[in-house]
């Protein structure tokens, strides 16, 4: 158990904390960069993978019977889709490199944090 | 519980046999409309190919699957969520780097909500046009089968009650109705609606007597119905066509596609803290300096880590 006079020099030891030092807001900073590139984007990345196998099935609407008319509606259909799935995976994939980037410059900067 | 999937294979399948039999029962019992049998045959072929060339549930289960990937896409998906997290926790940082990563987080959540979003809500719509194509399809064979066949019977039979009034699709523009259904509206609606789209149905009355005339009538909302049909399975392929083409076309002009600009990427010459700093260290200052050194370093490290990679995939370090 804390004595009283312990708990009084805890709280003096508080109160004479120094002001904080450049170092510490940028820390800071850096750890917000570093979780946008470690976390929020990745999280990002991983839900727009997720509807992807819905976009690139394959499509098979066709009935019992051929008609060449629906066999085009269809096929197009099918080819619209599979672009769709294309976009989504790039997309996702252009986060994973902006992500990529931005935690290059933080791995550099969290180096030489501390060093100055 | 699924949508009313309207009439099976076996409803429309029997129902048109049962017409074609009727019909050359006509012809052999009035001695008249003979030498139409194979006209009817090539009608009857036609019809059952038409009506039974969609298959409305798995065109219901391909909606479903489409909408669920268009709510993890929409303007509240999570996913744009988190990309607006990444760029609120790049707010302190200032320079031409940190602009360039928060615009391009700006790029893509506007490609996922204006672009892909939007895409995929027209997916949903064009499967909402083809389910309806397929109903109404199916439904209207169906119909013109059983009215030709009281036709036919009550020339057989003038007993037997003539059911010559219906209501077929021919002539309506279920595509562009549907179509011109606001997109967001159409993700949230379910089936029905676009089966409903359609509006009401053409009166249709089977004139004459004779066989020959039920022949003729026959013939006649056949090919009024194929044509119908046709149009609309044309206008939403075309639809489809434009819009994926209009898409390719849009894509290579999107910036977001495009790869960031080298003050962003700390193995290039272009960068500098000054691209990427914060209040708490100004630009031109140890720190600074500190970093042009240590971003040196760190590029020759991952390039020699590249290559270790390459030696590695290439079987060169065995």
């Amino acid at each position: 158990m804390v004595g009283s006079s312990q708990a009084h020099e805890y709280q003096l030891g508080v109160l004479a904390m120094p002001d904080p030092t450049p170092n510490d807001g940028f820390t800071v900073n850096l750890a917000d960069a570093d979780a946008a590139a470690t976390q929020s984007l990745p999280a990002a990345s991983s839900l727009l993978r997720d509807p992807v196998s819905k976009l690139v099935s394959l499509v098979d609407l066709e009935g019992a019977n051929v008609y060449s008319a629906s066999d085009r509606a269809t096929n197009m259909f099918g080819l619209y889709k599979e672009g769709l799935g294309r976009r989504q995976r790039e997309i996702a994939q252009v986060v994973d490199e902006t992500a990529e980037a931005l935690k290059d410059i933080v791995n550099v900067y969290q180096r030489v944090d501390g060093q100055v | 519980v699924g949508a009313d999937l309207g009439k099976s294979d076996e409803q429309v399948g029997h129902a048109i046999a049962d017409m074609r039999a009727a019909l050359n029962a006509m012809i052999e019992a009035t001695g008249d409309g003979d030498g139409r049998g194979g006209e009817i045959d090539r009608l009857v072929e036609d019809d059952l190919n038409v009506s039974l060339s969609l298959d409305p549930k798995k065109i219901e289960d391909e909606f479903e699957r489409l909408k669920q990937a268009a709510f993890q896409i929409g303007e509240n998906a999570e996913s744009v969520v988190m990309v607006r997290q990444a760029k609120d926790r790049l707010a302190a940082w200032h320079g031409g780097a940190a602009d360039e990563f928060r615009m391009q987080l700006d790029r893509i959540e506007l490609f996922v909500t204006e672009n892909q979003y939007p895409a995929v809500a027209a997916a949903v719509q064009s499967l909402g046009a083809l389910f309806s194509l397929a109903y109404h399809m199916r439904q209207s064979y169906y119909d013109l089968a059983l009215a030709i066949r009281s036709c036919a019977n009550h020339e057989i039979d003038q007993q037997q009650t003539r059911d010559a009034k219906l209501n077929l699709a021919i002539g309506k523009e279920i595509v562009l109705a549907i179509m011109a259904m606001n997109p967001a509206t159409a993700v949230a609606a379910g089936l029905v609606a676009f089966v409903e789209a359609a509006g009401a149905l053409g009166d249709q009355s089977i004139e004459g007597t004779g066989a020959d005339a039920v022949i003729d009538a026959y013939r006649d909302r056949s090919i009024g119905l194929r044509e119908t049909f046709e149009s609309n399975l044309n206008q939403l392929s075309s639809r489809l066509h434009d819009d994926w083409a209009g898409q390719v076309d849009n894509d290579a002009k999107l910036e977001v596609m495009k790869p960031l600009k080298p003050i962003t990427d700390v193995g290039s010459p272009d960068f500098s803290y000054e691209e990427f700093s914060t209040e708490e260290y100004p630009p031109g200052g140890p720190f600074a300096d500190q970093v042009d050194v240590e971003r040196k370093r760190y590029a020759q490290e991952e390039e020699e880590h590249d290559t270790e990679i390459n030696k590695r995939l290439e079987g060169q370090d065995r």
